[in-house]
């Protein structure tokens, strides 16, 4: 595990572009413990911003991984995600902190894997913890960690009364399952 | 002619009215969505971290930003109540459990516009880790749009010790005043928080030394 997360971490070094909601892999057997990582990019897509409340998607732009699923090692090679946000502000001010919880869905080699996420945003970056890989209907242990960049695209929402508008993001980053 | 004159009176005062009243109905207006946010970051607040609750009640310099009148009625509430008061940027309000252990030092603590701030963290091994500054004005270290570009924002990964050190300079565009670091960090699929303090420098070089005493409380 140590040695994915080095890699996962000179990944991210080297690759700026890359990005992560969420990445795991899986294993195959009921609540067997599951190792994985993945870079993933997705755009994200937010009906209003900012915002108490709200749900939103992102969509594949590009993923990359590796884990095992069960004894097969299984290639991550895209990313999509759903998730209820919330992006409070205060008048005149644009929002600090963002935070969102919901699921991402790994197309891999093996079959699609579910992780259920929670994101932090402080600014331009974010922290993503991960629980709950799910494969092939089955759920298996393991929870993980990564960051992620979070670049919003132009026009973007105040806070002002009436304010809020839909908002475009690229999201990218990288994750880890750790086996437990 | 008296009649007259009571007539242009009466008008003129009518005018002066109508012209007060949309302003007077804005700044009300306002004033009640600045307090009303107060009020639901306080509560939150106050039912999170003591680092938080510490400063729940400063909404000066931030409803003052917002232009509202409320900044003012912050103010003197502040004056005359009978918590001591440090202005400074609004708590966090995070809606996650923060069960990861982490801590945090800056240094330097008092820090002049150009000044390096270097941040060293302790937490788990492998943790992730994301963080931003956030000054006197509510304004974030980031970059426009998101934040005001008065530096410290940045990511990472803690090494195999459970340490991550991170710098960053303070710009020139910085408000002074109080200020501290929201910092994130992400474990095993769950969460942990610190909010380490620090200052910028006013014109003379001082910085609110309660503040600064308030985190090593």
């Amino acid at each position: 595990m140590k040695k994915i997360m080095t890699l996962l971490a000179a990944t991210a070094l080297v690759g700026s572009a890359l990005f992560a909601t969420a990445g795991a892999a899986t294993a195959s057997e009921d609540g067997s413990p599951a190792v994985g990582a993945a870079i993933i990019a997705c755009q994200a897509h937010l009906p209003a911003w900012p915002t108490a409340g709200s749900s939103g998607t992102c969509t594949n732009t590009a993923a990359a991984g590796v884990g095992l699923h069960g004894t097969t090692p299984a290639t991550i090679t895209s990313v999509n995600a759903s998730f209820d946000y919330s992006e409070p502000c205060f008048l005149g001010e644009p929002p600090l902190l963002g935070n969102a919880s919901g699921t991402a869905t790994l197309g891999s080699s093996a079959g699609p894997i579910s992780v259920s996420f929670d994101w932090v945003r402080v600014g331009l970056t974010a922290v993503v913890v991960t629980s709950g890989p799910n494969a092939g209907g089955h759920d298996h242990g393991g929870a993980g960690a990564g960051v992620a960049a979070f670049a919003p695209l132009p026009p973007l929402g105040t806070c002002a009364p009436g304010g809020s508008i839909p908002l475009t993001a690229q999201v990218a980053g990288v994750a880890a399952t750790a086996g437990l | 002619m008296r009649l007259s004159a009571t007539a242009t009176r009466i008008c003129v005062l009518l005018v002066a009215l109508s012209a007060c009243a949309p302003s007077v109905g804005a700044s009300q207006s306002g004033a009640t969505v600045a307090d009303e946010q107060s009020t639901s970051q306080g509560t939150a607040a106050e039912t999170s971290t003591d680092q938080q609750s510490s400063s729940v009640l400063d909404t000066t310099e931030s409803a003052a930003a917002a232009g509202t009148d409320s900044a003012g009625d912050a103010k003197s509430k502040g004056e005359t109540g009978d918590m001591p008061r440090v202005k400074g940027p609004r708590p966090a309000d995070l809606p996650f459990d923060l069960p990861v252990a982490v801590s945090s030092e800056l240094s330097p603590l008092c820090a002049e516009r150009g000044d390096e701030i270097t941040m060293e963290v302790t937490t788990e091994p492998g943790a992730a880790i994301g963080y931003q500054a956030v000054y006197s004005d509510n304004g974030g270290g980031g970059a426009v749009p998101m934040g005001e570009g008065y530096g410290g924002n940045d990511r990472g990964y803690a090494d195999d010790d459970g340490a991550f050190t991170s710098s960053w300079i303070v710009g020139l565009n910085a408000p002074s005043g109080p200020a501290r670091v929201d910092l994130v960090v992400g474990y095993e699929g769950e969460f942990g928080y610190d909010d380490p303090h620090f200052a910028v420098a006013d014109a003379d070089g001082n910085c609110p030394e309660e503040w600064l005493a308030e985190k090593e409380n």
